[in-house]
């Protein structure tokens, strides 16, 4: 990708900035990526970034999956922008369309994780505010469990039934109600 | 992913809410049964999983029927669909109405027409258009000797909360045979399966019981009263309305716990005398007649539409939706417990003896047809559903 290569051109001029995960571990990522997260662009924007921004509720493991997250869709964002103009509109289009086929197959690839891992991601996503990838792995717990019964999810996850036979009843009604 | 095994849920509410909010809607409804806490947060930080039931209306003519969806409040319809029979001399049916889920039920199509297809029955979800034909149902019976007029036998449309399956049952019945068989279609399934026996349904294992009628409860009605018995719907329960000439009485088959027989208790009186058509006034005399008018009381398949129920004018012109207030509702109350329904004109069709409206719950939905389930996990469930209209 020729647009792919002038984002880490524009990136490498660009402020690092260095992420520090709960396990000590320094991450040096470009404001452009860092910036993904809500939370971190608010640090900027306020000026706390100087040596480093810590991340205590995300280890290591995990914050080297958010940041390949990150670079990757901030890259796509970067590529989209700097193309417009040096492309015809058919010849963007084609360019535009290669670019979510490879985030689409990039982002399916990403979720190959396992539960503790995806789980583990929810939560960073959720704590950085980075709306793609809490949308993403959110999505794909939703679509794992939306065709299992109550019983199952309680399985799944360990969950005890702590409704009485009564408040069963209720909810069952309830459902049914809705319909009437 | 395939560890399935179990792995505790350590997710925050936040998260937990964005998973919830990215399911269907069926499955966010089914998931309040899994505990209090995912029951808290579905009801209390997801949109409209209770969103409003409204009343819809359907007129069944040759050839096209029609429905009508109204908002609380009474007034113009709020949408209105019309349905058109493979064959012109036809009738389309609508078969029950579940989370903004229609079933209908062409029961025209004569032996050799459509290829030799009795009935057509579809599911559709009217807002999103998406529409399911099921498989020819399997013919009980040798064509040549079926008297094909009128929909033979029975249909019925339900969901079952826990599996949250749709299920579409048709109990094939004409007169003089005895029912002895009972088909059941799974939306999403391949073929109608075969069931024994009837009345009561359980959508979970699918295994049928028979019920008592109030009688063995209480007293039949004195012999001036005596009139008739329909089934409807009423808050998700059985009921079972008889009706005289000056009242319907409502009995309400309930199960108080979880291993109860169900049981009949008296939940309604509708009450008001008759003020029939003059032309029709001997014949409101013979009982049986009166009590058939005064079973216009009844709508069916769902009587109650929250503390209302509707009832038709004698022109079959007019819907009224009436309050119930301490378990009694009124005809003649004209105060402001009664609401018309404007139900467009269909000129000719509203005559005295079409067949009378029939009147569901709608509730508006995204509803995919497309089935979510893969197992059958879960508990079997206690829910009774209409086994016939």
């Amino acid at each position: 990708m020729a647009s792919a290569g002038s984002g880490d051109e524009k990136a490498a001029a660009a402020a690092m900035i260095t992420l520090i995960s709960s396990d000590n571990e320094k991450f040096e990522v470009t404001e452009a990526t860092a910036t993904l997260s809500q939370t971190i662009r608010h640090m900027i924007e306020d000026g706390c970034t100087d040596g480093g921004v810590p991340l205590p509720n995300v280890t290591s493991k995990i914050l080297a999956r958010v940041i390949e997250y990150c670079k990757k869709h901030a890259t796509a964002a970067a590529g989209e922008e700097g193309s417009s103009s040096s492309f015809s509109d058919a010849a963007f289009l084609e360019v535009d369309r290669a670019f979510l086929e490879e985030l689409e197959e990039f982002d399916d690839a990403f979720l190959e994780v396992d539960r503790a891992t995806l789980f583990d991601l929810i939560l960073a996503a959720n704590y950085l505010d980075i709306k793609g990838l809490l949308n993403l792995t959110c999505q794909k717990v939703a679509d794992s469990v939306k065709g299992k019964t109550p019983e199952q999810i309680r399985e799944m996850y360990n969950i005890v039934n702590d409704l009485t036979p009564e408040e069963e009843a209720e909810i069952r009604r309830e459902t049914q109600w809705a319909f009437e | 992913m395939a560890d399935d095994e179990g792995l505790d849920l350590h997710l925050p509410d936040d998260a937990l809410v964005q998973v919830l909010l990215r399911l269907p809607t069926s499955s966010r409804r089914r998931f309040r049964l899994v505990c209090k806490h995912w029951r808290n947060l579905i009801n209390e930080r997801t949109p409209e999983w209770r969103a409003r039931a409204r009343i819809l209306t359907f007129l069944c003519h040759r050839g096209i029927s029609r429905a009508h969806v109204f908002d609380d409040g009474g007034g113009a319809p709020r949408h209105a669909w019309t349905y058109r029979s493979s064959n012109d001399r036809g009738f389309v049916h609508l078969v029950g109405s579940c989370n903004g889920l229609l079933c209908l039920h062409d029961g025209a199509a004569s032996p050799g027409f459509a290829g030799g297809t009795l009935s057509a029955v579809s599911v559709t979800n009217p807002l999103t258009g998406e529409t399911v034909a099921l498989p020819p149902v399997p013919a009980p019976w040798e064509l040549e000797h079926v008297h094909v007029r009128g929909a033979l036998g029975k249909y019925s449309f339900g969901y079952h909360p826990t599996t949250g399956e749709y299920k579409v049952v048709h109990i094939p019945w004409r007169r003089g045979q005895a029912v002895d068989v009972v088909w059941v279609f799974t939306l999403g399934g391949a073929s109608w399966r075969e069931g024994r026996g009837l009345v009561a349904l359980d959508l979970g294992d699918e295994r049928v019981t028979w019920l008592d009628t109030p009688a063995a409860a209480a007293p039949r009605p004195a012999p001036e009263e005596a009139g008739l018995w329909q089934l409807t719907s009423v808050h998700a329960r059985l009921g079972l309305a008889a009706a005289s000439r000056t009242r319907v009485i409502v009995w309400v088959l309930e199960r108080r716990g979880e291993n109860e027989q169900p049981r009949w208790s008296l939940r309604y009186r509708l009450v008001g005398q008759l003020q029939p058509h003059p032309r029709l006034w001997s014949w409101v005399f013979n009982s049986a007649a009166a009590a058939e008018l005064a079973g216009w009381w009844v709508t069916a398949p769902h009587l109650t539409h929250g503390g209302y129920v509707v009832s038709e004018s004698w022109d079959r012109s007019r819907l009224y939706r009436h309050k119930i207030v301490a378990g009694v509702a009124d005809r003649h109350d004209r105060s402001e417990r009664r609401e018309p329904l404007e139900v467009p004109v269909l000129g000719a069709n509203h005559e005295l003896y079409c067949s009378p409206t029939k009147v569901f719950a709608y509730f508006e939905s995204l509803e995919p047809l497309l089935p979510t389930i893969r197992g059958h996990g879960g508990r079997s469930g206690s829910s009774y559903s209409r086994a016939a209209n």
